[in-house]
């Protein structure tokens, strides 16, 4: 009996993520499986599962330092460090870094003088995405139902509008309202059915609206920036 | 590679990179770059690209910190993947095999005791061997080749002399065998 002849769709599925993992198939067909990840939960954990399963062949790599050289590069890349000049593109990201580790480091200690045990009332998500720079801090207050947002960096163009949504996995995404634009903080109060999908894991995302926000009640722009919720 | 880091030390790591720490981003660097620059160096075949490689990883983990938590991989499961998939990736591009370098050349070291060893039970990958060993001999091999060396079915199928679509089914079959003797 073949296997494989009398596999249905879940085994199929599973199969090309293990095909997935192991980085057999041809590279365009990598490249779909990989978008397939990012947009479908079920096969993104039938991947992670084969990870994990082939994981225990990964003791069969050896270890090597790489060069110093190549961590300077790294910072430099990553965060402007004076190692060596790189390409333009790589200043502005630098820049929002800078500016998103200030904003980060103050937002959290903000958080932590208060409540210096860790706090079950909050959730905290990071949205950020380098190709847009887009990046806005988001905590979750339970007691109070409401958004906090801080903004770091990133505006929307002219007549156009963020609007914040949460995505729970398998679900389509819920508007939390529309960001104000140009305020360095903002508070979404979220009625009460909403507050049910604000959970640890949960995805908050920022796209681009018409102003005012999308006429449809579903996003119709580009995700521009996006974090998962963690408690804080 | 120091000593003394497990899987929550890690996970730990990973966590303070998505909230842009960047002492946790060095951190984890030391802790993990000698597996991950070895996993590059094993695909890639030389130092260079690997280099290359290896810093590509180490963006990516500063960029996808923040998907970590959601894959519910095991943290070394998830670094390790992000490895093999950029060295693969770039494998892929350039389209030629790599020669066989020899490891002193390459300055490898033997696989030590990182936290991807300890992290690992020793069991398992009894267990997978076990189930590897349940295989036949090539099609065994074959996993091992895609999975350390970053072999391609068209790579594989000019290995074992057997048209591409056979050694597809072959590996195919090899897999689902090897979930079911996994699961079991």
């Amino acid at each position: 009996m073949s296997v494989v002849e009398t596999a249905g769709a879940e085994d199929e599925d599973d199969i090309l993520a293990a095909e997935f993992v192991l980085g057999v198939l041809p590279f365009a067909d990598h490249a779909v499986l990989e978008r397939r990840t990012e947009t479908d939960a079920r096969f993104a954990a039938r991947v992670a599962d084969w990870h994990d399963r082939l994981l225990p062949l990964s003791g069969d790599f050896g270890m090597a330092d790489p060069a110093p050289s190549v961590k300077q590069a790294l910072d430099a890349r990553l965060f402007g460090l004076p190692a060596r000049r790189s390409a333009a593109i790589w200043g502005s990201l630098a820049l929002w870094r800078g500016l998103a580790g200030i904003a980060t480091a103050v937002l959290l200690l903000a958080l932590a003088l208060p409540w210096l045990r860790p706090d079950p009332a909050r959730l905290v998500a990071a949205l950020a995405d380098p190709t847009s720079g887009v990046h806005y801090m988001a905590v979750y207050d339970r007691d109070g139902g409401a958004v906090g947002l801080s903004h770091v960096s990133g505006t929307p163009a002219a007549g156009r509008d963020f609007e914040l949504w949460v995505i729970e996995a398998g679900r389509p995404p819920v508007s939390l309202g529309v960001i104000p634009a140009g305020a360095p903080s903002a508070r979404l109060t979220l009625d009460q059915p909403l507050r049910a999908a604000i959970r640890p894991g949960a995805r908050l995302a920022i796209s681009l609206e018409p102003a005012g926000g999308s006429p449809t009640g579903l996003p119709t722009g580009d995700v521009v920036a996006a974090g998962d919720l963690r408690d804080l | 590679m120091p000593e003394g880091h497990d899987k929550d030390d890690i996970s730990g790591l990973i966590l303070g990179v998505s909230l842009r720490d960047r002492r946790a981003f060095d951190r984890l660097y030391r802790a993990t770059s000698a597996k991950l620059f070895g996993v590059c160096l094993r695909v890639l075949g030389n130092r260079p690209e690997a280099e290359e490689a290896v810093q590509e990883v180490f963006v990516k983990v500063w960029l996808k910190a923040d998907r970590f938590s959601v894959t519910g991989q095991s943290p070394m499961s998830w670094l390790i993947a992000i490895a093999r998939n950029q060295a693969i990736d770039r494998l892929r591009r350039r389209r030629e095999t790599a020669g066989n370098l020899d490891d002193a050349a390459l300055g490898m070291r033997d696989p030590g005791p990182g936290p991807e060893v300890r992290a690992i039970q020793a069991g398992e990958r009894r267990r997978l061997d076990g189930c590897l060993g349940e295989l036949d001999g090539d099609r065994a091999a074959a996993v091992r080749g895609a999975y350390l060396d970053g072999d391609s079915y068209a790579d594989l199928a000019r290995r074992h002399d057997v048209p591409l679509n056979t050694m597809r089914t072959w590996l195919r079959r090899s897999l689902m065998r090897l979930r079911e003797c996994l699961d079991r």
